[in-house]
């Protein structure tokens, strides 16, 4: 009978800090990192809007912003497009996702392939096709002018066209979140729904459509904010409809009017309202999150042969219309052009150009988005494990908020940043092809590092201490367990990464220097001067989507599914 | 080897986990934490293992001072409640990485996985994935590789929480079958008394952070030190009240019941427990108790009723003839123990 009692209420020590644990050196490494390369950066954009140009303290710029039209015109535009990009984007998505949620189709996963690569498509190319095809001097523009026929409009350029194209290029985001969302609804929900008499139509709009809400904002939010940050779609279609990223872009990169200043300010503009985006998102999505997994799969549904056929020619119509820039560019890099101008005539000249001429910018985008994503690779495995394993009292959570702060910043604002940053000591990048490889990496290292995270969550820590109670140190026991288990996620989320950086444009523009010149830049430059070799740009951009698609069907073959 | 523990406590942040906990297991024994969630069991149980430091306190496995040994070289085995078997190893590969670390020739290793696997019955499933097992397969499998290497102490966290009823029967029965054919001392975290009492040498009781009574299964059983023991380890009726003059028991609603001899001193406040078992319904004349039956419910082998005292106390027993609800009943204790630390009821 051995009741021992002591004394309560002994102080507790704190575990002392163990400063021979190497993750702890990792950790410090790349809270370094961090700061030099996301908060230094940014600390400039702040100085820089909070100086005038004979370099005093102001707050003017601000008051310009609110007041000055030639401001808050592009804010609202850049707002109203937004918003426009993902309601339309939703209302094609929302009804497709709850049709292929609930109804055998066929063909159903060839659509989900199809519709995860165009998730992927680089993020000018609707732009570009959309103005070969309806340009001022586009095919179809053309074509009905020769012809004789009215078209509704005179070309794309302007708002509509950037909607257009914004839809289209994002509606396979919400797509593939509502669709998950909605297979994961545990069918008892609805039929507990039917039990206590609800009507399927009624079950449909109070219990399944509320359950997929948090998907559908998310999506919402990802697919305005992708039109938000875009650079190359309102450049290129705009035709003079003023956006930020394209004022940001303008104003310092303008060899007459350069304004930093204005530059900076609109930098933080974006970067407020895509913050302000974020945190709307996140009460959505907080406030309604319902754990609804577990139970049953859905069972899908037959459809009568009427519906059944309008539900095919309204789901292929959608692709179609997503897929309508990769058949343009494809079908145009086999075809003769002279002067800007389309010859029905199928060649292979464009590619032979191509790869005499163009070799080296497929090469550095190879080399650049390669090292990038090595680099986000080890990095997000360190940050991951560190966030998801150790207690580190100040540089846990301190890394953990820091490496997702690329995710709100548009590319535009980074590559301002950068180069504020790093055309001066005490470091030096502007002009290299370093500066565009560190940018890759920061910027696509939240979503590289999310994905890790993730995998981690599901390798329990009893799996490492077994090891470890078998005789394996910690370093070795990470090696034979932790790194075998997350591999598929670490391969996975590397190619998503790596797709996402071959395809980036809106910092690359502004970083790169000669000769670091990447396709995304070839192809942008083309396609900004009329009477320019279209043809290469065509086949270029065919071997863009060549090397976006390809490991990208390889990795969906291996671990049949892929999350972006 | 014997496993001493002395004076372990253990704070997270603002919370007690351990205060000041001494247990010593005899060498080729098993010895149970036994306690409710949140009690400290399983703390204390990781920081024999090492996984956890205590904040003061000394452990030995013999002679040797682990405090400063970590896991990896404490040699134990270990086995988790969630399994922790590697995913993407095969069976025989999750038992043979240990001895594959302490770089054993192949065969040595091969003959060690075949005869870990053939101790808990499943040779043939060497190449058999984790996800392709049921559950008390992988448990069995767990078992093994904690035992390959021959460790000097099995702490096992909760083992067969995650199997169904009968599974879990079986299992502590294998558990304890291994234990004693490898003679090895062992630490078993359960907050099922069943399996502490079926499977161990030595039940510790421990409640909020504390040992509460250490002793054979049978001692905590029979003479529980205190009203939480009492009334965790299976069920029980506690009669509260004082010691009378003439050394009955006062209950706090006026009654008196005498139990043959006195009950400890004069005034004392005491809580008499009363196994249902240990009552039997008797005569009138005999009766110590006398209540009328508020429910009964049969349980195969017999059935257990409570009775309502006219104080309003409630009383279980054990009985084998039906009984009408309301039916009056006079029941004397064969068997009865006197608590006088009150530590609350589980």
């Amino acid at each position: 009978m051995a009741a021992s009692t002591t004394a309560r209420g002994r102080p507790g020590r704190r575990p002392r800090s163990n400063w021979r644990d190497p993750w702890r050196l990792a950790g410090l490494a790349a809270l370094l990192i961090l700061l030099i390369f996301i908060v230094y950066p940014q600390l400039w954009i702040v100085r820089a809007a909070f100086t005038d140009d004979a370099g005093a303290f102001t707050l003017a710029r601000f008051g310009a912003f609110v007041t000055d039209a030639r401001f808050t015109e592009p804010l609202v535009h850049s707002v109203v497009v937004s918003l426009s990009v993902g309601a339309g984007a939703a209302l094609v998505a929302v009804p497709f996702a709850f049709v292929m949620a609930r109804y055998r189709i066929p063909g159903r996963q060839g659509l989900l392939t199809m519709l995860t690569m165009a998730t992927t498509s680089p993020p000018f190319l609707g732009a570009y096709a959309w103005l070969l095809l309806l340009g001022s001097g586009g095919i179809i523009t053309r074509a009905a002018r020769e012809a004789g026929l009215p078209l509704p409009f005179e070309s794309i350029l302007g708002v509509g066209g950037i909607i257009w194209v914004g839809v289209w290029f994002t509606f396979a985001l919400i797509f593939l979140m509502v669709y998950d969302a909605l297979r994961a609804v545990d069918p008892a929900l609805e039929e507990a729904a039917a039990s206590v008499g609800s009507t399927p139509w009624r079950t449909h709009w109070r219990v399944t459509l509320p359950l997929a809400v948090p998907a559908i904002a998310t999506g919402c939010y990802l697919a305005a904010m992708r039109i938000f940050a875009d650079f190359g779609t309102p450049m290129l279609i705009g035709g003079g409809y003023s956006m930020l990223p394209v004022v940001v872009y303008q104003n310092f990169m303008s060899e007459v009017a350069a304004s930093p200043g204005v530059a900076a300010t609109a930098s933080l503009m974006m970067v407020l309202v895509s913050g302000l985006a974020l945190v709307a998102q996140r009460r959505i999505v907080a406030r309604r999150s319902f754990a609804v997994t577990g139970g049953r799969d859905q069972p899908l549904r037959e459809l009568r042969r009427g519906p059944r056929a309008l539900v095919l020619i309204g789901v292929w119509t959608a692709l179609l219309l997503g897929f309508v820039p990769h058949l343009v560019v494809l079908l145009t890099s086999f075809l003769r052009w002279q002067s800007g101008i389309l010859q029905w005539e199928p060649t292979l000249e464009n590619y032979r150009r191509l790869f005499e001429e163009s070799l080296q910018p497929i090469v550095l985008s190879f080399v650049f988005a390669g090292i990038a994503c090595l680099m986000a690779l080890v990095m997000g495995v360190v940050v991951a494990y560190i966030v998801a394993r150790k207690r580190f009292r100040v540089s846990g959570p301190l890394l953990n908020n820091l490496v997702m702060v690329p995710y709100i910043l548009p590319g535009t604002v980074f590559a301002i940043g950068f180069i504020l940053a790093f055309n001066h000591l005490p470091v030096i990048l502007t002009g290299t092809a370093l500066i565009i490889v560190v940018a890759y990496f920061i910027r696509r290292l939240p979503y590289v590092m999310k994905s890790i995270e993730a995998a981690l969550g599901q390798v329990h820590p009893s799996l490492e201490e077994a090891a470890m109670s078998v005789g394996a140190p910690p370093r070795r026991s990470f090696r034979d367990i932790v790194v075998p288990i997350i591999r598929p996620a670490v391969i996975s989320g590397g190619t998503v990464g790596f797709l996402q950086m071959i395809t980036e444009l809106s910092a690359t523009v502004m970083l790169y220097a000669v000769p670091w010149v990447t396709m995304t830049v070839v192809i942008f430059t083309n396609a900004m001067q009329p009477g320019s070799p279209f043809g290469v740009a065509s086949a270029m951009t065919t071997v863009l989507l060549v090397s976006v698609y390809v490991p990208l069907y390889l990795l969906r073959r291996r671990y049949k599914t892929v999350s972006l | 080897m014997d496993i001493s523990i002395e004076g372990i406590s253990k704070t997270f942040g603002e919370t007690t986990a351990l205060e000041s906990v001494d247990l010593s297991v005899p060498s080729g024994r098993l010895a149970t934490l036994l306690g409710a969630s949140g009690c400290g069991k399983t703390t204390l149980l990781r920081i024999v293992a090492g996984f956890e430091t205590a904040d003061t306190g000394a452990i030995r496995f013999g002679e040797r001072d682990i405090a400063k040994v970590p896991v990896w070289k404490r040699r134990i085995g270990f086995v988790f409640q969630s399994y922790a078997l590697w995913p993407h190893m095969t069976v025989a590969e999750n038992v043979a990485y240990g001895l594959r670390l302490r770089k054993l020739s192949k065969e040595a290793v091969a003959d060690k996985v075949a005869a870990g696997l053939a101790m808990v019955g499943l040779t043939g499933r060497e190449r058999h994935r984790p996800g392709q097992l049921s559950g008390g397969q992988q448990q069995r499998v767990a078992l093994a590789r904690a035992l390959a290497l021959e460790p000097d102490v099995l702490l096992m966290d909760e083992p067969l929480s995650n199997l169904d009823a009968r599974l879990r029967v079986e299992m502590r029965r294998e558990i304890r079958r291994i234990q004693q054919e490898t003679g090895i001392t062992a630490v078993y975290v359960t907050h099922d008394q069943d399996e502490a009492l079926e499977i161990s040498d030595l039940v510790a009781v421990m409640n909020g952070g504390r040992v509460e009574q250490i002793g054979a299964p049978e001692d905590v059983y029979e003479r529980p030190g205190t009203t939480f023991v009492a009334s965790f380890v299976g069920s029980v009726t506690l009669l509260r009240g004082q010691v009378t003059d003439d050394g009955e028991l006062a209950l706090p609603s006026g009654g008196k019941v005498g139990f043959g001899r006195p009950l400890g001193q004069a005034g004392a406040a005491v809580h008499v427990a009363l196994r249902p078992e240990d009552l039997r319904i008797v005569e009138n004349g005999q009766a110590q108790f006398t209540g009328k039956v508020v429910r009964s419910s049969f349980q195969g082998s017999s059935r257990e009723s409570v009775a309502e005292l006219p104080g309003g106390e409630l009383l279980s027993f054990e009985h084998r003839r039906p009984l009408p609800t309301g039916a009056t009943v006079g029941l004397a204790a064969d068997r009865f123990t006197v608590i006088g630390q009150d530590t609350g009821v589980a």
